[in-house]
């Protein structure tokens, strides 16, 4: 059958727009079929719009098994490598990408691809840089020479089209003054940063020229290297509103402020900053797992916006940070369960109990988690018994309104696994100190439009906001199910509606889940246990 | 489960269902009452269609002042060769609403008395957004003719009342209660299809907003259905009414109180809500769904 890559790509499209992963790897699985049993080259412009599709969501993996087959394939066109090692980058692998793009740097004359190729090596090698685990080191220090080196040529060589080289240049000497590593700047920092801002305020209010959606995010780099935390503030704002920035965009600027400038959430300016860009992340209809630290989320829910901010977020950014707040808010009564020796197990979170049994009024809190975590009776040998497992609330103790770890007192009641995987418990000192999550009684319209928030510890890392695909996607009288590919250890998290209220229990999640109300077929989905179920037959017994 | 049937007022409007994303998010905006949430399922009767040639692009959800879309000229041409009860009609609404008047000068400080703040709709602005609601409500009420597209032509009552009517019959099918929230012309299009439709199923509430149905010249063209002391739709409004206005609106008139010409057995059982809005435009459907006292009335009336 002939291949018709300009329908595919337009299936493809649609398919990323709505974050259909899973219809987007069937349609990657056909285009690879098709690039290994052609014997024509594909053809660079259509693969680069593939890769870019894919890109736009984060779909690193699918890109690189897509650009790996046009590699195999004998497709080197330098935009397929160039794109090859931007997705080994955002997975983690900048090594490689280096080697990839300093292929493509020596090989290319077009000064448009060469100037891509270096701005994507700088990174990889910035990536390196600020990853490295010997801070100060020599290793450190060749990289970011590497990184600036990269950089700065591309920029000093067009300083109008290379702006984004320059910023990156001058955040990472700034980066290098901070943390006391010995680079030659190729040019004064602030002079950059300074033309970019000028150009700037030109471009970004002409209509004739209009400024792409990344100018905002070097608009407030450029702030940060001058030490205008104001101009900073103005800038992300903009940037984090503009409609044509996307998950990928936004993504990219967080790492940028956490890792090369260094920004947390609990001093300024990363206390103005920072939230606005989660906040965006979290109201964009997909995009990707938002991981907080204690402190992030500790300080940012217990500060009150100051009238500044409201001034620059404006009414509707006042609005997404409110709601943001009341989230974070939220993760403060969601706790990691470990073992005694230390071992992270999954997760759970506070309600009051009288929510879940009348008669439970005396217990005050009582903290929610799945059988497979905390047992009376454990069935697996890694479900933990009430009395190893240690519970800490890491948001809470972050601002100090909570101990750091406390102890499970009792069980009160518990369902196995395999009827509605969940346990009761009271835990020691928890009810003085910490809102409990409020339960909805309602249930969401089924209209494929609802979206779920899972607030967790996967893997027993850091708080994660699951954001990813979050789609509710059905539900019965016992579970619900929803489209977001939670890791492992989130078990036991709580599942919140759009209101901040916990409708289930999140307890599992296949790619061959089987569909609900005996319907044929299965689905990748997570699965949760209705809140209201949990409370009906807790009320039974 | 419960359910809303929307009816959208004058302007061109975005197609359908942009149209309903925009009222319920603003119905949501800011710890609001999200339909979806709580499972609250939902239809809009959209009619833009009937008036105008193609949908509107989707801009107002975030403009404060007039969307761009009802800034329209209306053609008004169709209102000289109107003649008797028709035409008196025509006239007097389009004097109440100062469709003819010439622009005097106005002081630049005017104010409408201490308390309240100075409207500074222009004049011309404003007489277009009344020739629109003159055009709508006329060509609705006297089942005009109209033909927005070339090969097209509605009486526009009919096709309206029988979209109304659609959508009822698939809201009455809902577990749960069932309430029409209306606004503008669709107050007139609810308020209409509940009195004077015998087939029309019955609804469990009502809420009209920035409603033109106190308007002396309106529920006049209601008879013989309507008279003042049994105006309200007893027949088939099993709950409540709640009116919701501000008092500078321009489509809801100097005298926006529903309840002294729509009353139950010569009772006042209409609650008229003065819901403050903000800027030039008061008549935004936006605003008004932002209203607390309108969401908390809302989420009575869906709780049952």
């Amino acid at each position: 059958m002939d291949w018709d890559a300009l329908s595919f790509n337009r299936r493809l499209a649609a398919a990323v727009d709505v974050y259909d992963r899973s219809h987007a790897e069937d349609l990657c699985e056909q285009l690879i079929a098709h690039i290994r049993a052609s014997d024509e080259l594909y053809a660079p412009d259509y693969a680069r719009t593939v890769l870019r599709q894919l890109r736009r969501k984060r779909f690193f993996a699918l890109m690189t098994g897509v650009a790996d087959a046009l590699l195999q394939s004998g497709q080197r066109h330098p935009i397929v490598r160039c794109e090859y090692a931007q997705a080994l980058t955002d997975r983690g692998m900048p090594g490689a990408a280096a080697e990839l793009l300093a292929g493509v740097v020596d090989e290319t004359d077009d000064p448009g691809i060469r100037a891509e190729a270096l701005g994507m090596l700088g990174r990889a090698y910035k990536q390196m840089s600020v990853t490295l685990a010997l801070p100060g080191s020599s290793r450190q220090r060749d990289l970011l020479r590497a990184a600036v080196d990269a950089y700065g040529r591309t920029y000093l060589s067009d300083p109008s089209r290379c702006a984004w080289h320059g910023v990156n240049a001058a955040a990472l000497l700034r980066y290098a003054q901070r943390n006391g590593v010995d680079v030659e700047a190729p040019f004064e920092p602030a002079a950059v940063a300074r033309r970019l801002l000028q150009e700037m305020e030109g471009r970004f209010f002409d209509m004739a020229s209009p400024s792409g959606p990344w100018d905002a995010a070097l608009a407030a780099e450029a702030g940060l290297i001058l030490d205008m935390p104001e101009e900073a503030v103005c800038w992300i704002q903009r940037y984090a509103a503009d409609g044509r920035v996307d998950a990928f965009e936004l993504a990219s600027t967080l790492r940028q402020l956490l890792e090369v400038w260094q920004l947390d959430a609990s001093t300024e300016p990363g206390n103005r900053l920072l939230p606005i860009l989660r906040a965006h992340m979290l109201t964009r209809q997909e995009g990707t797992s938002l991981e907080l630290t204690p402190a992030d989320s500790g300080s940012i829910a217990t500060a009150e916006p100051d009238s500044d901010f409201e001034k620059v977020l404006g009414d509707a950014g006042v609005v997404t940070h409110s709601w943001y707040r009341q989230g974070l808010l939220r993760s403060r009564a969601v706790a990691l369960l470990r073992h005694r020796s230390g071992r992270p197990v999954g997760t759970g979170f506070l309600l009051r109990a009288a929510d879940l049994n009348e008669r439970w009024s005396e217990h005050g809190t009582v903290l929610v988690t799945n059988s497979h975590v905390v047992s009376p009776a454990p069935l697996a040998e890694d479900t933990l018994t009430p009395e190893q497992a240690l519970v800490s609330f890491q948001a809470a103790a972050a601002d100090g309104s909570a101990s750091g770890e406390a102890s499970v007192e009792e069980a009160l009641w518990s369902s196995p696994p395999r009827s509605l995987d969940c346990t009761v418990l009271r835990v020691a000192g928890t009810d003085r100190d910490i809102e409990p999550c409020p339960i909805t009684p309602f249930r969401p319209r089924l209209d494929g439009k609802q979206r779920v928030y899972v607030i967790g510890h996967p893997e027993g890392r850091e708080l994660s906001y699951s954001i990813d695909d979050n789609l509710l996607l059905d539900y019965d009288d016992s579970v619900l199910h929803y489209r977001a590919p939670t890791e492992h250890g989130s078990s036991g998290s709580p599942v919140f509606n759009r209101d901040w209220e916990v409708m289930g229990l999140h307890h599992a999640g296949r790619s061959d889940m089987r569909r609900l109300h005996g319907e044929d077929g299965t689905y990748p989905a997570n699965e949760g246990i209705w809140i209201e179920a949990i409370r009906q037959a807790i009320s039974e017994e | 489960m419960p359910h809303v049937t929307f009816v959208h007022g004058i302007g061109n409007k975005p197609p359908r269902d942009q149209l309903l994303g925009i009222w319920e998010r603003a119905l949501a905006y800011d710890k609001g009452f999200d339909l979806g949430t709580r499972g609250v399922t939902s239809t809009m009767v959209y009619w833009a269609d009937v008036m105008y040639p193609e949908p509107a692009e989707a801009e107002f959800e975030a403009a404060e002042e007039v969307p761009l879309a009802e800034q329209a000229d209306i053609d008004l041409e169709w209102r000289p060769s109107l003649e008797g009860r028709e035409g008196r009609f025509v006239e007097q609404l389009a004097g109440e609403l100062g469709i003819d008047d010439v622009e005097t000068q106005q002081p630049a400080d005017e104010t409408i008395g201490a308390e309240f703040e100075r409207i500074p709709l222009p004049h011309w602005l404003k007489q277009r957004l009344m020739a629109s609601l003159l055009r709508d409500v006329h060509h609705y009420l006297f089942d005009a003719e109209h033909s927005p597209r070339p090969g097209e032509r509605y009486r526009v009552q009919e096709e309206i009342r029988c979209r109304m009517i659609e959508a009822l019959e698939s809201g009455s099918r809902q577990p749960g209660p069932h309430v029409v929230v209306s606004h503008s012309m669709g107050t007139v299009i609810a308020y209409d299809a509940l009195k004077r439709v015998k087939d029309c199923p019955p609804v469990d509430g009502l809420m009209t907003i920035g409603s033109p149905l106190a308007r002396q010249e309106i529920p006049d063209e209601f008879q013989p259905e309507w008279e003042p002391q049994s105006g309200f739709p007893t027949e088939r409004l099993n709950g409540p009414w709640i009116n919701v206005f501000d008092h500078f609106d321009p489509v809801v008139g100097s005298l926006p109180h529903v309840k002294r010409f729509y009353m139950k057995g010569g009772e006042e059982v209409v609650l008229d809500l003065n819901e403050q809005n903000w800027g030039k435009w008061r008549h935004n459907i936006s605003k008004y769904l932002r209203g607390p006292e309108l969401r908390k009335h809302l989420v009575d009336l869906l709780s049952g």
